[in-house]
């Protein structure tokens, strides 16, 4: 996958393109409108070094920070026509004003679009007016910007679109469960994505190997002597670890990784409205440790998400730098152990995947572990 | 040198600091409803109940970096498998709580009723409580503060003033108490007129030589964090401006021989405040302001205190969420020290970036550029942690300090 070059193409095209800060940005409203959103993660097997974003940020910045940053500031920094964020996490909230003055060139403006998510308990007074006026405010804002109009009809049809590349991601996760899918192909397919039009990513997944519209999948070959392993995180691990785990004798038969299964699980059926809409897509979301109020689903949906799979032990590849998902990988990996379940837990940082010897080690050993 | 105990006002701390922890636990032990909070979560909407208190874990967390056991407290986390790369403040509590407080210099906190934590700091302590939320089984109540890059917009107001209004039905709820809003009115106002004292306070950094230094300042925080609304607090607050407008006048300075004026940009680090405040009074410096402590009853982007005019109480505190320096962005951190290096006349800038508080360091670099480029101000990076002594490296620390120091004479030597 090429970003750039993605990214370029959408240009050649006219395209308008928003460069969307992880986490969770309300796509499909944003497409809705004309534009082209991009999602700035994965962007690890893209950005090698971090030279232009390392005056901006301290070394102990996560590598999602670091990678966009860096992103935003080279490749992509004159092909980008708006920035969207959300106060997705501490440290991307403070990202835009690092960045503006940086981006700032002559002839050139960049819009920057916020949008307040509240990360109260749901049922609390005020949360659920408060963040349908910040989707209106966003409307407006973007309408201004780029003299696009809002239409509830093409909303609909955008929620329709990315509600279509959901179903695909998962009977392609279920594929890649029953073993007539490498989760490596899935991954990259899904990580594309992040910078590829809606469209083309549903084609792009309906293009996967061993995948046919209409083909049903079956169980996991009995014949089939790899263990089943459940991954969590932030991110995908690197390409280098995915094949030591697979090198290892494990398979990747679930996820729990904010950029995929997290991402696409729930997504609500179509409303006109934008504000109603996005208020349910945030209240049912996949619990996600930045989604601070799902914090008491999260627990709860993890395990029956590792229960529904036919994992026999979990990987956390935690990244490093990232303390939402710090602050809760002792509480799962007990609940984990009182079900007996092996945990193994990996820290990746922003250079992960280039020194493997460790991990190697680390992931046989908790292969032989499975096995006995 | 800063202060610490040997003055009236230290004297008068350490009775303020003991009050309140004894009175905490002996009122948890007749039955009080406990509450445990987030450092901004108003406390004054708790005097609006008979008998309902709080512990606030982060004050606690650093009174033990303060007496050197954070790093203890620190490994007890991490041995149950809480990562290095957490705040420090996060690690000691959690580190405390995991032997039922074994170690703490006040006996811990009392086992709460109820969580509350905020988003405005950071959105972390939310995680944080919910640590305690899983393993203890309490029920946790998030207040949301929107993060803001201008000044405060009425609906963000709005909505936390509902949030507000929504932890009191819930304390109601829980309790069994009902909440006085009148007593949080007058909670509101003592705080009010105990920061205004806290000003004058700082205000004597102004002073060449400076009346303080932030070490004093850092040090008397704590009434801010374990006594706000209440008589007690004003009665500290203007114990320690008196005296220290007494020690000004009769030529009593704590660094009297002081040739460089700095300003310190992070949260203080407890467990040096001695051998830093010795160490740079010994060079003649002096840190005679910090963001940490200046914030304190302001707004965002401004250190002047903000009054309180007698209104809405929870307008008033909804008003002021964003003051301290993490739930607002670099523009408005800038403005406010650009002011503040003014009118202290400020020499140099002591950026303390904090491996343990990324909300707070993560936009230093743009800063330090800012105040350089625009501002023209001499300044350092440091590396600190604010409660975890293994994080830091005295002599790295003093090699940087050293270089600004350097920078400052060779400012003044080219005019
Ligand atoms: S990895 Fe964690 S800290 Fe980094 S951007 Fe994502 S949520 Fe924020
Ligand atoms: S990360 Fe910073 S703001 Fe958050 S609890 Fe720790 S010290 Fe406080």
């Amino acid at each position: 996958m090429d970003p750039v070059g993605q990214i370029r193409m959408h240009k050649d095209q006219g395209r308008t393109i928003i460069a969307c800060f992880p986490l969770y940005p309300p796509l499909a409203l944003l497409h809705s409108m004309g534009l082209v959103p991009i999602v700035l993660w994965g962007l690890k097997g893209h950005v090698s070094r971090t030279e232009a974003a390392d005056p901006h940020l301290p070394a102990y910045t996560c590598s999602v920070a670091r990678h966009l940053a860096e992103f935003l500031l080279t490749d992509a920094r004159e092909l980008i026509d708006g920035i969207f964020m959300y106060n997705a996490c501490d440290t991307l909230r403070n990202m835009p004003e690092i960045l503006a003055d940086e981006m700032r060139s002559p002839g050139r403006n960049v819009g920057f679009f916020r949008m307040h998510l509240p990360m109260t308990n749901r049922d609390k007074a005020g949360a659920a007016e408060y963040f349908e006026n910040e989707i209106k405010a966003l409307v407006r804002d973007l309408s201004r910007h780029f003299g696009v109009r809002f239409s509830p009809e093409r909303f609909q049809a955008s929620v329709s679109l990315y509600q279509r590349m959901q179903r695909l991601a998962i009977d392609a996760m279920d594929r890649v469960a029953a073993g007539i899918l490498a989760f490596s192909d899935f991954e990259r397919v899904m990580q594309a994505g992040a910078f590829l039009s809606v469209e083309d990513h549903i084609q792009a997944i309906a293009a996967l190997p061993a995948f046919g519209e209409g083909r049903r999948v079956r169980r996991p070959p009995s014949e089939d002597s790899s263990i089943g392993v459940m991954i969590s995180g932030i991110l995908p691990p690197p390409a280098s670890m995915i094949a030591a785990v697979e090198s290892a004798g494990l398979r990747i038969v679930a996820d729990d990784v904010a950029s995929l299964y997290r991402s696409y699980a729930v997504m609500p059926d179509p409303r006109p409205d934008p504000g109603e809409y996005y208020r349910i897509f945030y209240d049912d979301h996949y619990p996600c440790p930045t989604l601070l109020y799902t914090g008491d689903r999260r627990i709860s949906a993890f395990l029956s998400r590792f229960a529904q799979s036919s994992a026999r032990g979990v990987i956390f590849f935690g990244e490093k730098f990232c303390e939402y998902e710090y602050f809760e990988f002792p509480f799962l990996k007990k609940k984990l152990a009182e079900k007996g379940i092996p945990v193994l837990e990996i820290d990746v940082s922003i250079d992960g995947g280039r020194h493997m010897a460790a991990h190697d080690s680390r992931i046989a050993a908790f292969a032989e572990m499975l096995r006995q | 040198m800063a202060s610490f105990q040997k003055t009236e006002a230290g004297r008068h701390l350490s009775m303020v600091v003991r009050d309140a922890y004894t009175r905490l636990h002996a009122r948890a032990a007749e039955g009080a409803f406990v509450v445990w909070i987030a450092i901004n979560v108003p406390a004054e909407i708790f005097a609006g109940f008979d008998n309902v208190v709080y512990g606030v874990p982060e004050s606690h967390a650093a009174v033990n970096a303060a007496k050197g056991i954070g790093a203890l407290q620190c490994e007890k986390a991490e041995r149950i498998g809480y990562s290095m790369d957490l705040c420090s403040y996060a690690r000691i509590d959690i580190g405390c709580v995991s032997d039922n407080f074994k170690d703490s210099p006040t006996f811990g906190l009392p086992k709460p009723h109820l969580l509350v934590s905020n988003t405005n700091n950071c959105s972390l302590l939310a995680k944080w409580f919910d640590v305690h939320h899983r393993e203890m089984g309490i029920p946790h109540f998030i207040i949301d503060v929107p993060f803001c890059y201008a000044p405060q917009k009425t609906g963000d107001r709005d909505y936390i003033v509902a949030q507000f209004h929504e932890l009191i039905r819930v304390i109601e709820t829980m309790s069994g108490q009902r909440c006085d809003m009148e007593k949080v009115r007058q909670a509101v106002s003592l705080t009010d007129e105990g920061i205004g004292w806290w000003k004058r306070f700082l205000g004597f950094a102004e002073h060449r030589p400076s009346g303080i230094t932030a070490f004093d300042s850092f040090v008397q925080m704590a009434p801010f964090l374990i006594a706000r609304g209440t008589k007690q607090f004003v009665a500290h607050y203007r114990l320690l401006a008196e005296e220290t407008a007494r020690r000004v006048a009769s030529g009593d300075f704590p660094v009297p021989g002081e040739q460089y004026r700095l300003f310190w940009d992070n949260i203080a680090p407890w467990h040096q405040l001695r051998d830093m405040s010795e160490t740079l009074e010994e060079k003649g410096a002096n840190i005679v302001g910090a963001t940490y402590t200046s914030c304190i009853g302001g707004i965002e982007g401004s250190f002047d205190h903000f009054p309180y005019g007698g209104g809405d109480p929870l307008a008033h505190l909804a008003r002021t969420q964003n003051a301290y320096v993490c739930p607002h962005g670099m523009a408005l951190r800038t403005a406010a020290m650009a002011d503040a290096v003014k009118r202290l006349n400020i020499d140099g800038i002591v950026f303390a970036g904090n491996r343990s508080c990324k909300p707070y360091s993560i936009t230093q670099f743009g800063q330090q550029q800012k105040m350089a480029g625009v501002f023209g101000a001499s300044s350092v990076m440091i590396d600190v942690d604010h409660a975890d002594v293994r994080k830091y490296s005295r002599e790295n620390t003093f090699t940087r300090l050293d270089a600004l120091i350097e920078n400052i004479d060779m400012k003044r030597r080219c005019g």
